[in-house]
């Protein structure tokens, strides 16, 4: 009786989930898009594909882009290896893939993720010079876009760390238009901390009171921005109103590192 | 929505143009508002100013959030200033849908529903068109759809609003048509709101009763879901409105589990507040408290507590809920209630508490803009007049805020301060209550008076007004900041006070001073506590927390001090000064702590003796019950002082995490201190040889502190104590040598002497005070006058040895009242008091004189020293006033009877009788012709002796009931106590009889005797009278 209860509520507000997995497919230059079971591509971009149990070419002048979805790769277990640990080794996996990977839309991917290891190994140098090459790069693959934004924000977290700021600040405007909330929330707590150093605080605040006010409690940077926002606005006297962030800071994330600064 | 302007937009001016910008601007705009609702505005306009600089495409967009933004503000001229902006809209901007939805819903807020309707209209009319929409269109059809089904209920028109909805659901492919399970659910729910607002009983009583009968029967038959859930709350809130308060939790308390995952379910959805569980935690939470205010005691508090529960879980855990409103109000109504009984959580759980919704003013813009552009007069006025009328509807705050300011700007202070008064008991939780009083206090801290005593007043007042403010609104930012103000100028004026107080030499003043002092540092305790409360983990909540531990100290409110020390402990680790000085004052306030009990147990230890000694035992017992309990309390105390001293001292110094190893001089003092303290501790609870052992741990440490003679002394009235007089005699006798020069060395033998006496060695302490005045040993007036005081209460066995010690004792101080330093005799206070008034002192020292010579010339009685006690006594009969009449002149005439001076023990008796007669003291009167009549019998003068007795034996012994009922208390309690010397009084003047050979009189008090006293001290005596002494005449016969 319980279980039909549960069952009729999530069929009034329309819960649905699918698992089905996303196919391959690839664009071609007239825009067609041709679903495919394989792909697999050579140095020059020229790809053989499958569709069913038909294989076919098609050469890289006569396609705009293509895609593999990440189930088809061996991403998901360098992944796994990344979790347990950073090391050159998984950075110079990921580098590898990202060459291999050039013409099915995983590059910019193993690339920010093979930085993200190198950064982590103190290798920050090296990190950027990864990245740069990327910048500016005109992503015409919609579902490569949340990687280049993400590229863009761990470049931009780099240059912050080396302290090239005007750099960061080049790339900030267009991280926080990033509809992945975790990339433009990231984007808004840097742009804030720029802001703060240039002793724009009220600005800063506005910053990080986005991150704050605009993406969900699980995003990744929200505890920080809230943590920001407060000693901000506690700098510019303003710590009457400061104190309603305390306490959503100590709310949602009583176990925080922040919470526990304040 | 829009249909109207942003998909139309997109359409013509192609979508992937709109969609970058447009989804910026409206991540904009909807920042703005998540900042307005905050109460940021401020940030919300200059983020808004700022991104309109940058002139985007969609800069209407913003300028409509930028003109909601001022037209939500209560300042006319701000919002005339958002009518202008918005205006700027032209009926061609793609956005123009959007400035008509701000206008409706500005007006609806202002209570101008037609009005409102009109724009919203317009507005649902563009939703109505067929185009493709995203969220943020979607949320502004939502909520213009809602803003005008809303208007619409207001003004009555029910159906209208209904559509209003049923489109708009339709509009987003919702089936409008309802399960009948809700139907049911809906029809209960009716009903029960019917109910609530009929006052007839009986019409209210069925609608609850068909309401219960739907939910317990109709809406479980279609199968438990979330409706049937909804349908839990719904019968306990139908019980509590028919104020069956135990079944209403009984019906919201089933399906705990079940209730729990539709719970979790409408969480998951995102829908939490709409979710039963909020519902039935805010009525549990009322039919707990309304069963909390019929309840009494203990069980009131533990339902207040149970009440403040469901209320919280409302509000923190079904943020956003229909009840979260009425949930605070009782969540703040069960937390007053707790705070008033001590039973309020010390951390108070943190929760976002719901947003008040704003209300319209009752003044006109026109009126407002009078206020603003600084009209006080007209506008006093005419807010005056308006008030009269709508002193009490929504929105007439801010019409009194208004007249508060405007009051005080035109200097008619008292009728600011009433206003303000009156808003804070009229609307308490109103933010223009609450700006209204930190104006008017401010305004009043900062003014400075003519006099010093002036500004002082105007400090008073301004405390006050931020009192009330901080009582009414402990929520608003502004409320640490004035907390801290308050509590410092609490602090400071106690502080003041205490310097002065220091500085007064007299003790009157003095202690008036130092309760001032006190009851300001009490004052200051609750602001700092706020201020802890609320920042306990920053520098300020720190602080206060020390703060709140030194008043308390200082306010001698010992046991909370300690509680707050012991809260500031945690916090301040990395300082081993202030780590050391806060262990030692947590021992330190519990060791005062224990004195304050032990002090009450000392006193009502020396009451139940005396009630004891006056015959009333059973109030004996319970004083000493209460004195034991009190006794108790002291030693846990002293125990926890041990407690904390003993860790300080032997794990603290030897842990490198505290203070081993620490070289800071401060450490070492309060270390040394605490070395000190633990001494006392063990020594006031009882543990005199560890007390001991402490002592002389100290001495070795210190040598050389100024202390050592205190602790010696001590240490020899230890052993004392324990009988080990060879180790107390030694120490005391070390004591004398080593210090001969120190207070306590003067006075070891003394000691050792009084330690003999306390402990009841009686014998011992006779010789030692012989000893010390034999050798002529240095005594002061206050131990002689112990002497001749204390040693009057002996065993038999040495009764007459005291009594000569005291006559040496009395003798050395008659020799000190020749020259007296009156301050040893009557303390400092009364000796300052006689200074300059020789006449007065001379009375003084002649009352010192006339008490001495009575205290040894009685303690000479009880001594056997006759030629003392008729000099002694003699001296105080002298003064033919003397206060010890009946005393002196009855114990002289016993020592006359003793030596068989008849004569002049009945001159003193006489004495005693004609005064104890006109001063009706009869206990007295009978005892001295008790006496008078034992001297005539020890003459054998029986006539005379006959005639002493016979006037006692005449007094009634008892009372016919007319007698009684004319008689006053007083008389019939004089009958009752002298009951025993008529007894006496009535065998001895039988005795005289019986010697007379007056049989007839003899035979008359045989048998008055015998009635009244048939098992009397006499009884047997009386059947046994002598033989008559006086020869018997024969009777005359006539002889024929």
């Amino acid at each position: 009786m319980k279980k039909l209860a549960l069952t009729l509520i999530a069929s009034l507000v329309g819960i649905q989930a699918s698992f089905a997995a996303e196919p391959g497919f690839i664009v071609t230059k007239k825009g067609k898009k041709v679903q495919t079971t394989s792909i697999v591509a050579d140095d020059a971009g020229n790809l053989t594909f499958s569709k069913g149990k038909v294989k076919s070419k098609v050469k890289r002048s006569d396609y705009k882009y293509a895609w593999l979805p990440k189930s088809s790769t061996v991403l998901r277990k360098i992944d796994k290896a990344a979790k347990k640990g950073a090391s050159q080794k998984v950075a110079d996996l990921y580098l590898k893939y990202a060459n291999k990977y050039k013409f099915v839309g995983w590059d910019i991917y193993c690339k920010y993720k093979a930085a993200e290891c190198l950064d982590k190994i103190d290798q920050t140098d090296k990190a950027i010079a990864v990245l740069e090459p990327i910048k500016g790069t005109k992503v015409r693959n919609p579902l490569k876009k949340p990687h280049y934004q993400r590229a863009m924000a761990v470049l931009a977290k780099l240059y912050t760390k080396k302290g090239e700021n005007d750099k960061a600040a080049e790339l900030i405007p267009e991280l926080i238009k990033a509809k992945d909330g975790e990339i433009a929330g990231r984007a808004l707590v840097v742009q804030g901390d720029m802001l703060s150093g240039q002793g724009k605080d009220k600005d800063a605040v506005l910053s990080y009171l986005q991150t704050v006010l605009l993406f969900p409690k699980t995003n990744g940077s929200r505890a920080e921005a809230l943590y920001k926002t407060v000693i901000t606005m506690n700098k510019m006297k303003d710590s009457g109103r400061a104190k309603k962030f305390i306490e959503m800071l100590k709310t949602d994330y009583p176990n925080s590192e922040f919470s526990k600064k304040l | 929505m829009s249909k109207p302007g942003l998909i139309a937009a997109a359409i013509v001016c192609g979508s992937a143009t709109y969609s970058v910008q447009a989804q910026t601007t409206q991540r904009d705009v909807k920042f703005s508002k998540e900042l307005n609702k905050l109460g940021l505005t401020d940030y919300s306009i200059y983020f808004i100013k700022r991104q309109m600089e940058k002139d985007p495409d969609d800069i209407d967009l913003l300028k409509i959030q930028l003109a909601e933004t001022f037209l939500g503000s209560r300042d006319p001229k701000v919002a005339k200033e958002g009518s202008e902006l918005i205006a700027t809209i032209s009926e061609s901007s793609k956005y123009y849908p959007f400035a008509q939805l701000t206008i409706g819903k500005i007006k609806i807020l202002k209570k101008d529903y037609k009005g409102g309707i009109k724009y919203l209209k317009a507005f649902e009319e563009y939703c109505n068109e067929e185009y493709e929409s995203d969220d943020f269109d979607k949320d502004a059809e939502k909520e213009g759809c809602g803003y005008l089904a809303k208007a619409y209920e207001l003004i009555g028109e029910k159906k209208l609003a209904k559509k209003v909805i049923e489109d708009w659901q339709k509009r987003q492919g919702m089936n409008t048509e309802k399960p009948p399970q809700l139907v049911k659910l809906d029809t209960a729910i009716e009903k029960i709101e019917k109910a609530e607002e009929t006052t007839a009983g009986g019409e209210k009583d069925t609608l609850l009763n068909e309401a219960i009968k739907i939910l317990t029967e109709d809406v479980p038959y279609y199968g438990q879901n979330q409706i049937t859930a909804a349908s839990y709350y719904a019968a306990g809130r139908a019980y509590v409105d028919m104020g069956e308060y135990d079944k209403a939790l009984e019906v919201m308390s089933q399906e705990k589990e079940f209730v729990a995952q539709i719970n979790k379910a409408y969480e998951e959805m995102g829908a939490g507040k709409q979710a039963p569980g909020g519902f039935i935690a805010y009525w549990k939470g009322v039919a707990l408290q309304k069963k909390a205010e019929e309840a009494s005691g203990e069980e009131q508090v533990n339902l207040y507590k149970q009440a403040f529960i469901q209320y919280f879980v409302n509000l923190k855990k079904y943020e956003g809920n229909k009840y979260a409103t009425k949930a605070y109000d009782g969540y703040r109504k069960c937390l007053a209630v707790l705070k008033d009984n001590n039973a309020a959580p010390k951390k108070l759980p943190s929760f976002n508490p719901p947003i008040k919704k704003t209300r319209e003013s009752i003044l006109s813009p026109e009126e407002g803009l009078m206020f603003t552009e600084k009209k006080y007069d007209d506008f006093i006025d005419i807010a005056t007049k308006k008030l009269y009328a709508k002193r009490t509807e929504s929105g007439a705050a801010d019409a009194l805020m208004k007249l508060a300011l405007a009051y005080l700007e035109t200097g008619r202070e008292l009728e600011a301060l009433a206003v303000a008064d009156y808003m804070a008991l009229a609307y308490p939780e109103e933010k223009e209550t609450q700006a209204a009083l930190t104006k008017i206090a401010a305004k009043y801290w900062k003014k400075e008076g003519s006099t010093p005593e002036e500004t002082l007043a105007n400090k008073k007042i301004a405390v006050r007004e931020y009192g009330v403010f901080l009582k009414i609104a402990p929520d608003n930012p502004a409320a640490p900041d004035i907390a801290t103000v308050v509590a410092q100028y609490y602090y400071s004026k106690a502080v003041g006070l205490a310097h002065d107080a220091k500085k007064t030499t007299d003790n009157k003043k003095k202690r008036e001073i130092t309760d001032k002092a006190i009851e300001a540092f009490k004052n200051a305790v609750p602001y700092y506590q706020y201020i802890a409360d609320n920042f306990g983990v920053n520098e300020r909540g720190i602080s206060a927390l020390y703060y709140i531990a030194l008043c308390n100290s200082f306010a001698n409110e010992n046991v909370k001090a300690a509680e707050a020390y012991l809260a500031y402990l945690p916090k301040i680790a990395s300082d081993k000064a202030k780590l050391a000085d806060t262990k030692f004052n947590i021992g330190n306030n519990f060791f005062k702590a224990g004195q304050k009990y032990n002090k009450l147990y000392k006193a009502q230890k020396l009451e139940a003796e005396e009630l004891n000694r006056t015959g009333s035992k059973v109030e004996a017992v319970a004083k000493m019950a209460e004195a034991n309990r009190n006794k108790e309390i002291a030693n846990t105390y002293f125990k926890k002082a041990v407690d904390h001293l003993n860790e300080y001292l032997t794990k603290w110094l030897n842990d490198p995490k505290y203070l081993a190893g620490v070289k800071d001089e401060k450490v070492k003092k309060i270390t040394e201190k605490a070395y000190e303290l633990i001494c006392w501790s063990y020594d006031m609870l009882g543990e005199r040889k560890i007390a001991s052992e402490k002592f002389a741990d100290f001495i070795t440490r210190y040598p050389k502190s100024p202390k050592i003679p205190q602790f010696m002394q001590r240490r020899g009235e230890l052993h004392a104590e324990l009988k080990d007089f060879n180790t107390a005699a030694k120490i005391l006798e070390e004591l004398a040598n080593k210090y001969p020069e120190s207070p306590q060395g003067k006075r070891a033998l003394f000691t050792l002497a009084r330690s003999m006496y306390n402990i009841g060695d009686f014998r011992k302490s006779i010789a030692i005070f012989n000893k010390i005045l034999d050798k002529k040993l240095e005594i002061s007036v206050t131990n002689l006058k112990w002497v001749v005081k204390t040693m009057t209460k002996t065993d038999e066995d040495n009764k007459a040895d005291a009594g000569r010690l005291i006559v040496r004792a009395g003798q050395e101080l008659e020799k000190r009242l020749k020259n007296p330093v009156l301050s040893d005799w009557i303390g400092k206070d009364e000796a300052y008091k006689l200074k300059g008034k020789p006449k007065e002192t001379k009375e003084m020292v002649d009352q010192l004189r006339e008490r001495l010579y009575f205290n040894i010339g009685m303690s000479a009685s009880e001594a056997g020293l006759t030629k003392e006690v008729f000099n002694y006594l003699g001296k105080v009969l002298q003064n033919e006033n003397t206060p010890y009449l009946y005393d002196a002149a009855l114990t002289r005439a016993k020592e006359y009877i003793k030596t068989k001076n008849y004569e002049l023990a009945r001159a003193d008796l006489n004495n005693v009788v004609t005064v104890a007669m006109t001063a009706h003291k009869i206990l007295i009167e009978l005892e001295a012709r008790l006496l008078t009549g034992d001297t005539y019998l020890a003459q054998d003068e029986f006539k005379r002796a006959y005639s002493a007795f016979n006037i006692i034996a005449l007094r009634p012994l008892t009372l016919s009931k007319e007698m009684e009922s004319m008689m006053t208390p007083e008389q019939k309690a004089e009958i009752k106590v002298t009951r025993p010397m008529v007894e006496e009084a009535i065998y001895k003047a039988a005795y005289c009889a019986a010697k007379l050979g007056n049989d007839k009189d003899k035979e008359k008090l045989v048998e008055k005797y015998k009635k009244n006293f048939p098992k009397g001290k006499y009884i047997t005596k009386i059947n046994m009278l002598p033989e008559s002494v006086v020869p018997v005449q024969q009777p005359k016969t006539n002889k024929k």
